[in-house]
């Protein structure tokens, strides 16, 4: 299977990719408007002067499990950077906002992609073995986290007869850790003291995405009843490994995927799109 | 797509991965003509494992009355409608499993659970209902309407839908003994397994955001004993060990005894496909047709050799050690009407006797002047 899926990448991405190295250079791309300041990006009217470009979305049809018509089909994108932060506004239609993954749903969610060597265009789904990406992933359950506190099960289902008496809260830590399931381990999934709502993450390729260590991204979000308006922020410097980095006065590549819970959008099951260029104008 | 042997079809069938038998596997047997649907397997399971927040909902050890009790709601029903219902009738399964009736995308055939389908677990799954029950119906005997007991865990299956699913590789097979896990630290919450396990058997927690399963009690296993819902068992309807493949069935391996050589205990569902390893003595008073979807078709021969096993004291035997000793049995033996056990280094772990005695009181106690009612 491994084999497989791996010659099957090969030879999806080794289509896209030659073809989009000349496409992405004809190709209109994102160029970064510059505004005064530093520090995150996090209020959309930075962009207010950022021109839109409405990029195509896919259905992720090069490996299994595949969603073959997912429902979001584009996406509009505007880049600016400061003086030591870059931020991204992505937003699409989606007129039923998931906030909260239950038991049976999911978050909504976007991400850009970046190749941590500017300027590349490794394979657009997550990269390939040697041709790493950086993935900034924007959840909107995290975001709920930050924004309102971790999630309970007496929040998901108010009406279901649940105990409150956790063996965790009545054992020493040493013997708790053991009924924190992956809380205990250290999985960011798990967080309960959240403070963004973007992971930073790698890959190089499919099942191979990793967090980072280096934490660097994070982002606001905002639902009018019809349309998502994300925004995702990280510092212009690649901190830690496997970061892109976004100079001012390079170019390099940038892709998007956007998950929609309401139709079981997860992992694979996403609608993506292919490299545009992206300008870090100085 | 490899190509891997499941002995339970007798055949080659598709996997995702190249098939790896771990060094020994992780198996039990459970009788259902003797559960009481006491729970305390469910219970033990779920004070040892599962109390945390986000797990309130999960049992990783389940007991539902058949054929109109599930959990989740219709799992097993819902998974046989998709499939196109397709019985195994012979040795050899000519169905479809469920990695080889993917649809176009997937790995496995499957189906995500709704919220709902897990709430009410057992709640009026007794009840008599539907077609063929007229008001003032009562039992008779023979049974006129029937049901059982069904207790469920993962069955750490050796070609596992669960891990088949995962596109993360998140899922592994323990080499040393076949016990099935999600790598808390790996998982991201897709949920693929919990669409993908046949038998509802992977668990989404909505608080730490991944998933989770039945972990066998694992530290048990590796100090030489029985998983937790074995041991509560009070109905005594589990036998805990490890399953050879058929070729190399051991006749002192108390569930290879079973499973191969007696072929008293049967496979749940083996038409999926994944080789499960929780093995069934199928009940004694239930439609054959029905048997043989649920276990396959050794199901009718299982019945008979259960019914035969007052005269057959080697079988007898191995019975009586069920629920008998709190460490895993690796062998047996019968001497005359004992049924001993021995766990892996060999100690006489277990030594019951076949027969209990019987005592007849007469029914005037003249010493008391009280006479006996045999309801006291
Ligand atoms: S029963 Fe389900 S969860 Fe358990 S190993 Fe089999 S497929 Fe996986
Ligand atoms: S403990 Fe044993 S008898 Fe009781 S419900 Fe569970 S399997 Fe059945």
């Amino acid at each position: 299977m491994r084999r497989t899926l791996l010659a099957l990448a090969l030879v999806v991405s080794g289509l896209p990719a030659a073809a989009s190295a000349e496409e992405a250079a004809a190709a209109p791309g994102v160029s970064m408007v510059v505004v005064g300041g530093k520090g995150p990006i996090a209020d959309v009217a930075a962009f207010a002067q950022a021109p839109a470009l409405k990029v195509v979305l896919m259905p992720q049809v090069a490996t299994t499990p595949r969603n073959p018509a997912p429902a979001t089909s584009s996406l509009d994108v505007r880049a600016v950077r400061n003086d030591d932060h870059a931020g991204f506004l992505l937003e699409w239609d989606d007129d039923s906002p998931d906030v909260r993954a239950r038991i049976d749903g999911f978050g909504d969610m976007v991400a850009v992609q970046l190749p941590v060597v500017a300027g590349t265009l490794p394979a657009p789904f997550m990269g390939n073995k040697g041709g790493r990406v950086q993935i900034l992933q924007w959840r909107a359950d995290w975001q709920t986290d930050v924004d309102k506190g971790a999630v309970t099960m007496r929040e998901l289902y108010p009406n279901a007869y649940a105990s409150d008496f956790h063996h965790e809260d009545h054992l020493p830590a040493a013997e708790a850790v053991a009924y924190r399931g992956a809380v205990s381990l250290g999985n960011p999934m798990s967080d309960r003291q959240r403070t963004s709502s973007v992971q930073d993450l790698m890959a190089e390729g499919f099942g191979s995405l990793t967090p980072r260590q280096t934490q660097a991204a994070s982002g606001a979000a905002s639902h009018d009843g019809k349309r998502w308006h994300v925004v995702i922020t990280r510092p212009l410097e690649g901190r830690g490994e496997s970061a892109a980095s976004l100079a001012p006065g390079t170019s390099t590549n940038i892709s998007f995927a956007v998950w929609n819970g309401s139709h079981r959008e997860v992992g694979a099951r996403k609608a993506w799109a292919a490299w545009v260029p992206l300008a870090v104008v100085k | 797509m490899s190509r891997v042997h499941n002995w339970q079809i007798g055949r080659e069938m598709e996997y995702p991965y190249e098939g790896a038998r771990p060094k020994r596997q992780f198996a039990a047997v459970f009788d259902t003509n003797k559960c009481i649907a006491c729970q305390s397997c469910s219970l033990a399971c779920k004070g040892a494992w599962t109390s945390g927040r986000g797990q309130e909902y999960m049992f990783w050890n389940n007991v539902e009355s058949k054929p109109y009790g599930f959990f989740p709601l219709g799992w097993d029903v819902k998974t046989l409608e998709k499939l196109g219902v397709r019985d195994q009738k012979g040795p050899v399964y000519e169905g479809r499993t469920l990695f080889e009736a993917a649809p176009d995308g997937e790995r496995v055939l499957g189906y995500l659970p709704e919220d709902s389908d897990w709430t009410f677990v057992n709640v009026g799954e007794d009840d008599s209902a539907g077609v063929g029950i007229d008001r003032g119906a009562f039992f008779e005997i023979p049974h006129m309407q029937w049901m059982f007991y069904l207790a469920r865990i993962c069955n750490h299956c050796t070609y596992p839908a669960c891990l088949a699913s995962c596109p993360r590789q998140s899922i592994y097979k323990r080499p040393e003994d076949g016990v099935v896990l999600i790598d808390q630290t790996r998982c991201r919450g897709y949920r693929e397994c919990v669409k993908g396990c046949p038998y509802k058997k992977t668990f989404f927690n909505p608080v730490t955001k991944v998933s989770e399963k039945c972990i066998a009690c694992y530290p048990r296993i590796e100090e030489g004993r029985i998983s937790t819902c074995m041991a509560a068992c009070i109905g005594r309807i589990r036998l805990q060990g490890f399953v050879s493949t058929p070729e190399n069935a051991r006749e002192d391996n108390p569930i290879d005894f079973l499973v191969h050589v007696r072929k008293v205990a049967r496979p749940l569902y083996p038409q999926f496909g994944t080789e499960p390893n929780v093995y069934y003595v199928p009940p004694i008073h239930v439609p054959a047709a029905f048997l043989g979807q649920m276990f396959g078709h050794g199901a009718d021969a299982a019945v008979k050799a259960y019914r035969g096993a007052s005269e057959d004291k080697d079988l007898l035997a191995v019975f009586t050690l069920f629920g008998s000793c709190p460490t895993l049995i690796h062998r047996f033996r019968r001497e005359g009407d004992v049924a001993l056990g021995f766990s892996e280094d060999g100690t006489e772990v277990a030594r019951v006797p076949l027969y209990e005695p019987s005592i007849i009181r007469p029914f005037h106690d003249a010493a008391r002047g009280a006479y006996r009612h045999n309801t006291t």
